[in-house]
């Protein structure tokens, strides 16, 4: 089973939907959990995800940045991020919680998912498009923390050099 | 977490790899393994036998549904089988809204460091709602 997890997201309600997706899991499963997190210049999107676990507080995820004339080379970029982080982490899956706009095949080109399938032999996980009832209550403010896990370990707060292309 | 696992089996070697996963999945989740094996024609055994073909009724499909049952009830994991003569992407994801899956595991291809996806799998995740699992 499954028990390095990195999980790449970006702002959107699909990874929202990731990152309680693999919460469970890790709860579940105890595996551990990195999170990196895309934000795009080009495209003006500049979300932040915080890290809620109470194990560690509130903390900001590991962001890189992909810049890029074309939808093709701002793909390669992250896909390469991905890559690279997982070979650093040793994670023995990805998870992808991005828009599915992103995720979805190009008229010319492949997509983000076939690119990685193609550079790494790890499996991967395309998180759940649906907003399930348990990512509406997650987004809810929440009236007390939920009990501590110690499964769940989170990268650290500042930005791995190596994962980020300014 | 995932009561039910929806996978595709075939005999390829990406299937395969699928249904192990799967079952790995399930057996870890206390889940039930979906197992959906959809063809778009009945290929049956025949035989030639005095200069005609004879259909001897053997349907290898079922014989490895058979196969993937056996290595799942190893595991002590409970199985469903779906044989349906369908579009597989149409059959698992069929299956996977009927059943309400929590996830579905696919195949891919083993290329030179890495893998390739084909077909299958991509249209199950651009269609899938709940979570693909691409082993």
């Amino acid at each position: 089973m499954f028990r390095r997890i990195l999980v790449a997201i970006d702002g959107s309600d699909t990874g929202r939907a990731a990152f309680v997706f693999i919460g469970d899991w890790a709860r579940q499963f105890d595996a551990e959990v990195w999170f990196i997190q895309l934000a795009d210049e080009s495209a003006g999107r500049h979300g932040e995800t915080l890290t809620d676990f109470p194990l560690r507080g509130r903390q900001l995820a590991n962001t890189f940045t992909v810049t890029g004339g074309t939808r093709a080379a701002r793909d390669w970029q992250l896909v390469s991020s991905i890559a690279e982080a997982a070979e650093t982490f040793r994670a023995d899956l990805i998870v992808l919680g991005f828009e599915p706009g992103r995720l979805a095949r190009g008229r010319s080109s492949n997509s983000v998912r076939e690119l990685l399938t193609g550079l790494i032999d790890v499996p991967v996980l395309v998180a759940p498009k649906r907003l399930t009832h348990r990512v509406a209550r997650a987004q809810r403010p929440a009236r007390r923390w939920p009990t501590p896990s110690p499964a769940i370990a989170l990268g650290p707060a500042t930005n791995d050099e190596r994962l980020v292309h300014v | 977490m995932f009561e039910n696992v929806v996978v595709g089996a075939t005999d390829s070697e990406g299937a395969v790899r699928a249904v192990r996963s799967a079952i790995e999945v399930a057996r870890a989740s206390g889940g039930t393994l979906h197992l959906v094996m959809a063809t778009r024609r009945r290929r049956r055994m025949t035989v030639v036998h005095d200069r005609r073909t004879q259909d001897i009724g053997l349907d290898p499909t079922e014989s490895l549904l058979a196969e993937f049952e056996r290595m799942a009830a190893q595991e002590s994991v409970r199985v469903q089988t779906h044989p349906l003569f369908s579009d597989p992407v149409e059959g698992m994801t069929k299956v996977a809204a009927a059943e309400d899956a929590d996830l579905i595991v696919v195949g891919s291809a083993s290329a030179q460091g890495g893998r390739r996806l084909s077909a299958v799998p991509k249209a199950v995740m651009d269609l899938a709602d709940c979570a693909v699992l691409v082993v």
